[in-house]
């Protein structure tokens, strides 16, 4: 990138005051981070900046928090290892928050998904409202529309070939995630706080012969006219009251004392908890590394040391998914204006406009990428990294841009170095640096982008040994580019590795401009087939995916230590 | 999330149809009913037997849980609570259930204390001895 | 809760019934055919008060029968999750007891009864506090609160607690004779 462009880039991006985050800088007017809408009232078109940033965030904890077991199979399909695929859509609404309109079949391609797969999560959440779609029967104009649209958003290109077909396209419902979010936490906080007080809750009978489960919505069938008691419709065995999950383990003979001794204890530990004030770290050091907590035995004795928000604390212990974040950051964004992309339609005429008022639309421009693989680019809206701020209130849009020291590096990022064009060597050769120390393998990139796919993992593995490899031959490269002004060099990549990284660069080539400014501060461009044919790994992304994944896990510790 | 996963009164989550309908208190259907039950009584010698059990169970219990049973009562409590920007459900449980103290009221219709809703315990206060001056004077 | 509403049902009637006193007919049939039922969305039909409007009929295809689309006013009750009413307990047992409100029923199981009310066997069933002083028997009038309701197409049931402030006897007869 050139100094004008730096320049220009720096303009754009002070007025809203924000200090970004993000490795991939803003492009000028639309840029990915911040999204200007157009609003109309009588005093004309006013310029309203919107931050991404904090939804964004929202939108990865959410995934995290509630979405992480979600799982494409049905409850009675067997489950293999293979076969589970939880995590996949924490996986598309990272993919989503990425993007602004993106067209489904691109998307399932990015992700390595079956088409159908991804339909199936994508109208999950359409149902909860998370994600806005559009549906239509493409002409050659229409694909243009939005071929244009993503050009301007992204300054990519997209593939003018495309078939006369119904689309699909979807797009994060920012307007409705706030308030989604908010009714989530609230249901759960209930159902825990009922669950804990026994109240409000649908009394669950089970059969002892047959283990047919009623509950107390059944009563009027199940009574019956010689006794008291709640018979079982198939077998006619005498129904007993099944305790509930929390508190179970001891009152499975539906003894009233017992069930009363515990609630009465229950009721006891709750008020420990609202009074005692103990802090989090104590909870950490009578844990130690125990796992589950069951019964209220071992919960009754930390009780004795902690007063945290029981409610978390219950859902911490049960569920093991820290909230917290999500609540801290539901706050940020409240007061926050919220990014609406609009439909379909409008997000594509307001992306035209921007692109003729920028004059940026130039399909010839060498800078850009070319179409290959009938992919269409997407604007890129950053890496997947969850970040979890503690303690203070208001370091919601703060950055830790040039942060590199939490990124760890893959290897195949210093690959993605070597395809760099000449140019870009060239604007960037002041920056550059190799560090290979920092890239070290990334033990977890499997989990994000390839959802467990174990031929993915085996190539994973293949591809470590092979950066391992290269990365020697890297180092000697660079150090000879920043010799060489002008360095026409090229590493021919062996043809094995070139047919196995091809698979994997389906739908990425628009990425390539957004990642080679993280490049600038990260990864040393190395030159390689110097052809004009970028090639952007997939794997970037996972990389970057697991490693947020990892800050995110660390961070949450650290959120128990000191919130 | 189920529709029905949804419904919860105490939010005053219970459908739109719903929200907007006029609805009814206990009295006010006691007296609806109660003249339909006369005029079939004035055309059919049995007039139990032309009506539904649903019909007959809703007037024994309207009648047994009838706060107020005048018709002019009836209009004075409906009058008394309309006056303080309640729903029409607000209205009706506040009006069926009579609660004594602005705390019983609150836990009947938790919806008066929601966000940005100006109902003080004294407007509260206020609203539920108007109530029972209706019902002493009925 | 009762509703005053408006609903719409299409109407066939047989050519034998037109004539002078079509309307009649129609209104009687839609009583006939409406009053008592329950659906899941609009709970139960309690009386139809009124009729808005009678559209044109239109002749159904090789039948005689007309459809006529009636919009009538009706009072309907409607039960739901989080509504506090009062109900008259209609028996009671060992696993908790059913109470009725107008033409819904609803069970209160055991767990939702204070903690300290035993169940007490024999004649008359009861719940009773320890010091005698409040007792759940047949007959008496509780406040409760719908916690849960199983709606189908033709028969709504719920669920109740009474474990809450301010929810219980309100009054029993027992006691006031």
């Amino acid at each position: 990138m050139n100094e004008i462009t730096k320049k220009k880039r720096e303009r754009v991006t002070t007025p809203c005051l924000v200090v970004r985050r993000s490795r991939s800088p803003p492009r000028s007017l639309s840029s990915p981070r911040v999204w200007f809408v157009n609003s109309m009232d009588n005093k004309g078109p006013v310029l309203k900046t919107v931050v991404l940033e904090p939804f964004i965030k929202l939108v990865r904890l959410l995934a995290r928090a509630f979405y992480d077991d979600y799982t494409t199979k049905s409850d009675n399909q067997q489950k293999t290892a293979r076969s589970d695929n939880r995590g996949i859509a924490v996986v598309v609404l990272d993919e989503l928050t990425r993007k602004q309109w993106v067209r489904e079949e691109d998307l399932a391609k990015e992700l390595k998904l079956h088409a159908k797969q991804l339909r199936k999560i994508i109208r999950h959440f359409e149902e909860q409202n998370l994600i806005m779609r559009d549906h239509r029967k493409e002409t050659a104009k229409g694909a243009k529309m939005y071929s244009v649209a993503v050009a301007a958003t992204t300054g990519g290109r997209a593939e003018d070939k495309v078939k006369f077909h119904t689309h699909s396209y979807c797009c994060l419902n920012y307007p409705q995630i706030y308030d989604i979010v908010r009714y989530k936490l609230h249901r759960m906080k209930k159902k825990l706080k009922d669950e804990l007080e026994d109240k409000n809750t649908v009394q669950e009978y089970g059969c002892p012969n047959c283990q047919r489960k009623y509950n107390a919505l059944d009563a009027l069938r199940l009574i019956s006219m010689e006794d008291d008691a709640f018979h079982c419709e198939n077998c006619n065995g005498e129904l007993v009251v099944e305790c509930n999950k929390l508190t179970s383990e001891e009152v499975a003979d539906g003894d009233d004392n017992a069930r009363r001794r515990r609630r009465e204890k229950l009721r006891d530990m709750l008020q420990k908890m609202e009074k005692l004030q103990i802090r989090v770290a104590e909870l950490r050091c009578v844990l130690g590394g125990c796992d589950v907590v069951h019964g209220y035995f071992v919960v009754d004795a930390i009780l004795r040391l902690l007063s945290v928000d029981y409610v978390l604390f219950f859902f911490w212990l049960t569920k093991k998914v820290q909230i917290k974040p999500l609540m801290d950051q539901i706050n940020r964004v409240k007061d926050l204006p919220v990014p609406d992309f609009g439909s379909l339609i409008a997000w594509e005429a307001r992306a035209a406009i921007a692109a003729r008022e920028n004059g940026e639309l130039n399909p010839n421009d060498p800078l850009r990428s070319q179409g290959g693989y009938g992919s269409t680019p997407m604007p890129f809206l950053g890496e997947t990294k969850v970040e979890v701020n503690l303690g203070e209130g208001k370091e919601d849009v703060t950055s830790n841009g040039g942060d590199s020291s939490l990124k760890v590096l893959p290897p195949w990022m210093i690959k993605q170095g070597m395809n760099l064009t000449e140019e870009q060597r060239g604007e960037m050769r002041h920056e550059a640096k190799v560090d290979v120390g920092s890239s070290k393998l990334s033990d977890d990139k499997k989990s994000a982008m390839e959802s467990g796919d174990a031929k993915d993992l085996l190539k994973d593995e293949y591809f470590k040994a092979y950066y391992a490899a290269l990365i020697q031959q890297q180092q000697e490269l660079a150090q000879k580019q920043r010799q060489e002004e002008s360095g026409g060099e090229v590493v021919a990549p062996d043809s094995e590795m070139a047919s196995t990284s091809s698979d994997r660069q389906v739908g990425m080539k628009s990425k390539r401009e957004e990642e080679e400014d993280e490049w600038e501060e990260e990864v040393a461009p190395v030159p390689v087939a110097g052809n004009g044919n970028y090639k952007v790994d997939l794997n970037v992304e996972a990389a970057e995916a697991s490693s947020g994944g990892e800050e995110e896990e660390e961070e949450e510790d650290i959120d128990w230590e000191e919130g | 999330m189920s529709g029905e996963e949804e419904e919860n009164a105490a939010e005053l989550k219970i459908g739109d149809e719903f929200l907007k309908a006029k609805c009814l208190m206990n009295c006010e259907v006691s007296l609806i009913l109660e003249h339909k039950y006369e005029q079939l009584q004035q055309v059919s010698e049995d007039p139990m037997n032309q009506v539904s059990q649903v019909f007959e169970k809703s007037l024994q219990y309207v009648k047994r849980f009838s706060r107020y049973k005048n018709p002019d009562a009836v209009r004075q409590v409906r009058e008394i609570l309309s006056r303080h920007q309640l729903t029409e459900f607000e209205l009706c449980v506040l009006g069926n259930l009579c609660p004594e103290t602005a705390e019983e009221a609150v836990a009947m219709v938790p919806s008066l204390k929601t966000k940005g809703r100006a109902h003080s315990d004294e407007a509260i206060e206020k609203m539920l001895n108007d109530l029972s001056l209706v019902k002493r004077f009925e | 809760m009762f509703f005053h509403i408006v609903l719409e049902r299409n109407m066939q009637l047989h050519p034998r019934f037109f004539g002078r006193n079509l309307r009649e007919n129609l209104v009687s049939k839609l009583m006939k055919d409406v009053e008592g039922t329950c659906s899941g969305r609009h709970g139960f039909v309690v009386a139809i008060t009124g009729i808005e409007s009678v559209g044109k009929g239109l002749i159904r295809d090789g039948t005689a029968f007309v459809t006529f689309p009636v919009k009538y006013q009706c009072v309907v009750f409607r039960p739901f999750k989080g509504e506090i009413l009062e109900a008259v307990v209609t028996l009671v047992n060992k696993m908790g007891f059913f109470a009725e409100a107008g033409p819904v029923q609803i069970f209160v199981s055991k767990h939702l009864i204070p903690d300290d009310m035993e169940f007490q066997a024999g004649d008359m069933p009861n719940y009773t506090t320890s010091d005698g002083s409040v007792k759940i028997q047949k007959e008496c009038e509780v406040r409760l609160k719908i916690i849960g309701t199983r709606v189908d197409a033709t028969e709504i049931f719920c669920v109740g607690t009474i474990k809450d402030d301010f929810l219980g006897v309100i009054n029993d007869p027992a006691a006031a004779a």
